[in-house]
């Protein structure tokens, strides 16, 4: 039988400091003694609240989400696609079969813009609620004021992890003196950490995002008109785990990360343009790693960044064939 | 004799000399040549394009730079052509080489060393051409430099047998022509050897900016007349 289990999983953006979460840009879970891709089986339908916050409405709340939304069914390499159930008066936490998106007032997570969680199928691996929550104890906006947090680009965020993504690692911070990181710049939606109040810039999809929801959720052709680069990261001739590994398309600049995720060092980074690719290698040194991965894993962060030094050429439909690296340590 | 006339005179004199040098038949007989020889392609810069990320204000944070370009190859081209006027010949042209796909990474923002990133390809043209035989004054008996110029099909396939690119080559150049052996009377009616130099314009194929890129090449090949 279905057993619903809710995990505190967490995908949460923060300002300042990611909560923990696991990926590469896909969630992976364990249902029947496997590791299976975490989606939904079928069109999620979705609740929001009719709570609000200063500046923004009820209605103000549902545009933004549905735009939101409406920006994630637009990749049209994917065919994920959501359905607005109506509102509810039900908070975006209760494990009612629901899935409810909603402000919450959470002063105790102080670096928690949002958060989303999600009850699964353990035995499938499917998804069958998710809700996500607004942290209310945040200034919030829909119309990009300054000193407020832009609402449709967090729920873009989160709606991503709704749909079964985790987080990517395509952005660069620095350190806060105050603790925690600032985004200097991102070429995800996905990034853990939010940009700055005031700003809309997360409102956009990137290449990398799109990788992901298509790799997740891919339209019929895709296979046969996208392809994979895939290999192996070593050190010292040991597997290394997290590595990030970024594809960069010289045709259109465009960059899709991914991760070495086991014991091998293996990685696979999905749903590429054919053609020719260049791969950057870097240790997850932009965010803390259990942003990423569980707080157990042993993320090796002692290598220098560098570049493969053969072009890789990604066919149609098709993969790379391995990819041979080894990182050297600083 | 007015000086009307004189003047008249003295033109028709130059006109029928002028005749005189131009009118050298065209020394490379037959009707159809077959022709085969090696062929230098140089560099091509493909452009270059940046990794650039997105700042909180929309304004690009470059990540690091890279630029393309097909190194300089050495292939084979082959040639069949027919004489379509005294001075006019149409040809089919098929090359093939091997160039390597150059991307150079530089200014990385995280001081990654930057490579030179290769992958050879195999380059593929096939395109139709004219020939014209250019009159000349000093050209000897055996000698016919010609202009050419042609549009044809260009495909970049990766050494896997993957289809990277097709796109469109433009050549236009000039050469000449040396008779080795000619004999009129005979099936096979001349033996010679040909050299062009050219501009070779190729277009999308591999570019990852999809322009069109310029390259000089030089050609030397041996051919036959029937």
């Amino acid at each position: 039988m279905i057993r619903s289990t809710s995990i505190a999983l967490v995908c949460a953006l923060s300002a300042w400091q990611a909560q923990p979460a696991f990926a590469y840009i896909k969630f992976g879970v364990p249902a029947g003694g496997r590791t299976v891709t975490l989606k939904w089986s079928q069109t999620p339908r979705y609740f929001v609240t009719t709570d609000t916050v200063p500046g923004v409405s009820a209605a103000d709340f549902q545009g933004a989400v549905a735009r939101a939304f409406a920006t994630w069914e637009a990749v049209p390499t994917s065919t994920i696609a959501y359905q607005l159930a109506g509102t509810t008066s039900a908070r975006p936490t209760e494990d009612d079969g629901s899935s409810v998106l909603g402000f919450l007032d959470r002063p105790d997570l102080d670096r928690v813009l949002a958060a989303t969680d999600f009850v699964i199928d353990v035995t499938t691996g499917a998804l069958i609620e998710s809700d996500i929550f607004f942290n209310s104890a945040f200034q919030w906006s829909t119309a990009g004021e300054a000193s407020r947090f832009d609402l449709q680009s967090i729920a873009l965020h989160e709606i991503g992890h709704f749909s079964g993504l985790g987080h990517s690692a395509l952005g660069e911070t620095e350190l806060r003196e105050g603790g925690g990181r600032r985004v200097i710049a991102a070429q995800a939606v996905m990034f853990p950490i939010a940009y700055a109040a005031g700003s809309t810039e997360g409102r956009t999809l990137k290449a990398d995002d799109i990788a992901g929801i298509t790799d997740i959720y891919p339209t019929s052709d895709v296979n046969a008109t996208l392809g994979s680069i895939s290999g192996r990261v070593t050190k010292d001739g040991q597997p290394v785990l997290g590595a990030h590994v970024v594809a960069f398309d010289p045709s259109d600049g465009s960059m899709v990360g991914g991760f070495t995720l086991n014991n091998q060092g293996s990685f696979s980074i999905g749903s590429l343009s054919p053609g020719p690719h260049i791969v950057r290698v870097e240790p997850l040194d932009d965010a803390d790693t259990d942003s990423f991965f569980s707080a157990t894993a042993r993320v090796e962060l002692n290598f220098r960044v560098m570049f493969v030094d053969r072009v890789i050429v990604v066919p149609r439909g098709g993969d790379s064939g391995s990819v041979a690296i080894a990182v050297i340590g600083k | 004799m007015t000086r009307r006339r004189a003047v008249a005179a003295l033109a028709v004199a130059l006109a029928v000399r002028a005749s005189a040098v131009r009118a050298q038949p065209v020394i490379v007989p037959g009707r159809l040549e077959i022709g085969i020889g090696p062929q230098w392609t140089g560099h091509a810069a493909l452009g270059s394009r940046n990794a650039n990320e997105t700042t909180g204000a929309g304004s690009p944070f470059t990540l690091f730079s890279s630029s393309t370009d097909l190194a300089s190859a050495t292939g084979l081209e082959a040639r069949i052509g027919v004489r379509v006027l005294r001075r006019l010949e149409a040809e089919v042209v098929g090359s093939y080489a091997t160039p390597s796909l150059v991307i150079q990474t530089l200014a990385d923002s995280e001081s990654a060393p930057g490579v030179a990133a290769k992958e050879r390809l195999r380059q593929f043209t096939i395109h139709g051409a004219a020939v014209w035989y250019v009159p000349a004054r000093r050209a000897g008996a055996r000698t016919a430099p010609f202009v050419t110029a042609g549009v044809g099909y260009l495909r970049h396939v990766h050494e896997k047998d993957v289809l990277l690119a097709g796109g469109t080559v433009y050549e236009a150049g000039a050469g000449i022509k040396q008779l080795l052996v000619s004999r009129d009377r005979r099936r096979l009616k001349g033996v010679g050897v040909r050299a062009d130099v050219r501009a070779v314009a190729r277009a999308k194929g591999v570019a990852p900016d999809g322009g069109t890129h310029v390259s000089p090449a030089v050609t030397a090949s041996l051919f036959v007349r029937f």
